[in-house]
């Protein structure tokens, strides 16, 4: 599969004849192209931070590792490059592991570097002693816990390349404190790997086939496609057959949010045209996803009158949870290419019928945004919002209603510009996502939309922002409630409300600013544009405070268990 | 329905709890199971009862750990010895040199 090859380190840079263990992985680390790495310090790891200064790596020191994990997660969404975290051993190491879970399911590349206690000491129960590697095991794509300090090229190499190959995730490295400060020899070589291309599988002929057999086709399309730098491809081969399209949570972007082809985001939330479009198709197109349970509702009455035609680069998720009629497992961009050149050009006349269908669905159910009172109507301000951020904005969020909403309203025309915990839904992902997404792309506007639920998980690392004055504007809905869980509570456990209220949270605008940050709150309809303006007019990192209904809800939903052409409505608040 | 697998473990560290780890969370629970040396590795053979999940794409999905060189199903129960085994338990019986020294008379011959 890669075929490693020496390269004499030593030539490159003068060095003396030997150097410490930790010195070394600094040293691997700026070979390797790592520019900036999200941590936190301790006892175990001290050799690798004695080692950074003057290294040329910057370093991000988060207030909680989880932070760094995160940002390093946002980071690599944003670059396609594996994003780095450290953390020492013990308490440190396991503050990673939801950060290492949320990469995991996201398939997200990222590198955690953990300090680990001495060699002898390990299995001893040594003071910030913990089995890392032994916890992370099922939660990252490899792992690692090096032994002998000369092995420290060779695995951060291989980890550096395992975490972007193919279906990217995240490596665990655990670094005991001895093989940190050993010396070694400096004239070390470093290996390097190279993906060896997969060939196209014939079967694309029978998927052209069935495309140019197919009276309702439709493409579904996955985050694999942003993960796998597959936009364009996509895109051409949705603008050259003329077939609608709708979208997973992580694949809003894939094709622009505006286009005339897409219907939206299908599932649970999604809306109410691409779920009935998915219902009705006779042909999907699955590019880059997974069938996850979220996007499908009940699955065996999921498209129930659909074959399958399932593109993606892991091959182990093709027929996990629907059978594929036909399957093109390996490169994306490769597979898209050779089908794009065998189908048939604009089948807009033959499929005329269905994309009235489409188009008709499309104007049926189109979102509203003329909800009743003077209270400050969520969806309508994260269009506002996303509208007034402009085509090259990034904008993270957190998990719960408002992260249904972003993905309803805002609009995603750039790949990578949408960061979500769609696998974990990891409340706290949206603050330290977005200062990784900044960093990566320093020019271009980078939002948060949190909630006050999942902004007081990870709310330190406001002070991240302010010590480097990391130009994030958050918008933070506050419905001084859980509001998904009591959205549930309400509809599935009849209004018995339990542990959901949050109406004693702190003032946010105040925090804010205790923070160092500037800040605003409003909380009536009027108030909205004139706040939309300061939060994209006043530099430097600011929170814009959002008082909503409680009582709002997220439409339309799909019952737990239910089929997708199932989906409740209920009143806009 | 117990299934069988043959599953050839690179040196790494923690490849065999990994694997197992994965096989048990894709649901199958291992009926019995046989570990050995081979070669610089080690090869694994499983029995495992996967409650109506596919055999096919547990093999997949393990197949993609870098820990694993090799995936396989096979009919035989992890104890039973293959015409494999019993060509390697014999060949264990010779001393090595001997075996050398006959090769090397076979091949001047």
């Amino acid at each position: 599969m890669n075929q490693p090859m020496v390269r004499d380190m030593s030539r490159q840079s003068p060095e003396p004849a030997t150097m410490t263990g930790a010195r070394l992985l600094v040293r691997c680390l700026r070979e390797l192209g790592v520019d900036t790495v999200f941590g936190y310090p301790g006892g175990a790891i001290m050799p690798i931070y004695d080692a950074l200064p003057g290294s040329g790596i910057r370093h991000i020191l988060t207030r909680h590792e989880q932070g760094a994990a995160l940002a390093a997660d946002g980071y690599a969404r944003v670059t396609r490059r594996a994003g780095v975290c450290m953390a020492t051993s013990g308490p440190g190491a396991t503050n990673l592991v939801t950060g290492l879970a949320n990469s995991m399911l996201d398939s997200v590349p990222v590198v955690a570097i953990t300090g680990q206690v001495a060699t002898p000491m390990m299995g001893t129960d040594a003071f910030q002693e913990v089995d890392v590697f032994g916890i992370t095991l099922p939660i990252v794509k490899h792992s690692y816990i090096i032994r002998e300090t000369a092995d420290i090229p060779e695995v951060l190499a291989e980890a550096f390349f395992l975490a972007t190959d193919g279906r990217p995730g995240p490596v665990l490295i655990d670094v005991p404190k001895d093989v940190t400060v050993n010396e070694v020899d400096a004239r070390v070589s470093m290996p390097q790997f190279r993906t060896t291309s997969q060939p196209v599988p014939p079967v694309v002929a029978d998927a052209a086939r069935a495309m140019a057999e197919a009276q309702q086709p439709l493409f579904y399309l996955g985050g694999g496609i942003e993960i796998a730098g597959a936009e364009d491809a996509v895109r051409t081969l949705v603008a050259r057959t003329g077939f609608p399209a709708v979208s997973t949570l992580k694949g809003l972007g894939a094709i622009p949010t505006d286009d005339p082809l897409f219907m939206g985001m299908l599932g649970m939330h999604g809306s109410g045209a691409a779920n009935l479009a998915v219902q009705a198709a006779d042909l999907l197109i699955v590019v880059g996803a997974r069938f996850d349970d979220r996007a499908t509702g009940k699955l065996d009455k999921f498209a129930p009158n659909a074959r399958v035609i399932h593109i993606d680069a892991d091959a182990a998720e093709i027929g996990k949870l629907r059978h594929a009629d036909v399957a093109l497992p390996g490169d994306l961009v490769a597979n898209l290419a050779a089908l794009t050149q065998r189908i048939e050009a604009d089948a807009g006349q033959r499929l005329a019928a269905w994309c009235e269908h489409c188009a008709a669905l499309r104007r049926q159910h189109a979102w509203r945004y003329d909800a009743p009172g003077d209270l400050i109507y969520a969806p309508a301000l994260l269009k506002a919002m996303s509208e007034h951020a402009g085509a090259r904005a990034t904008i993270a969020c957190d998990v719960g209603q408002h992260q249904m909403w972003v993905a309803q309203h805002c609009r995603f025309n750039r790949p990578r510009s949408h960061l979500t915990s769609g696998g974990l839904g990891t409340m706290g992902y949206g603050l330290p996502a977005g200062i990784g997404a900044k960093l990566a792309r320093p020019d271009d506007p980078v939002l948060v939309v949190s909630g006050d639920g999942s902004i007081m998980m990870n709310i330190q690392e406001l002070a991240t922002l302010k010590r480097y004055d990391i130009d994030v504007r958050i918008v933070l809905l506050d419905n001084s409630s859980l509001g998904m869980v009591r959205q549930w509570q309400e509809l599935f456990f009849d209004g018995n409300y339990s542990e959901i209220d949050l109406s004693d949270n702190p003032d946010f605008a105040a925090l804010a600013r205790v923070f160092g940050l500037k800040s605003r709150c409003i909380e009536t309809r009027d108030q909205v544009d004139d706040a939309l303006t300061w939060l994209f007019d006043e530099p430097g990192p600011s929170l814009l405070h959002v008082r909503i209904d409680p009582r709002a809800n997220v439409w339309p939903l799909v019952p737990p268990g239910k089929s997708n052409a199932t989906m409740m409505e209920g009143e806009q608040r | 329905m117990s299934v069988h697998f043959e599953i050839r473990l690179k040196p790494a560290e923690g490849a065999l709890l990994r694997t197992l780890g994965l096989i048990q969370r894709r649901g199958f629970a291992v009926t019995e199971l046989a570990l050995r040396e081979a070669g610089e590795g080690q090869l694994l053979r499983l029995a495992l009862d996967g409650r109506g999940r596919c055999p096919a794409v547990l093999a997949r999905q393990v197949e993609r750990l870098h820990d694993v060189a090799s995936v396989e199903r096979v009919e035989h129960e992890p104890w039973q010895a293959t015409v494999a085994d019993c060509a390697r338990a014999l060949a264990s019986l010779v001393p090595a040199n001997v075996i050398e020294q006959q090769m090397t008379a076979e091949a001047n011959s």
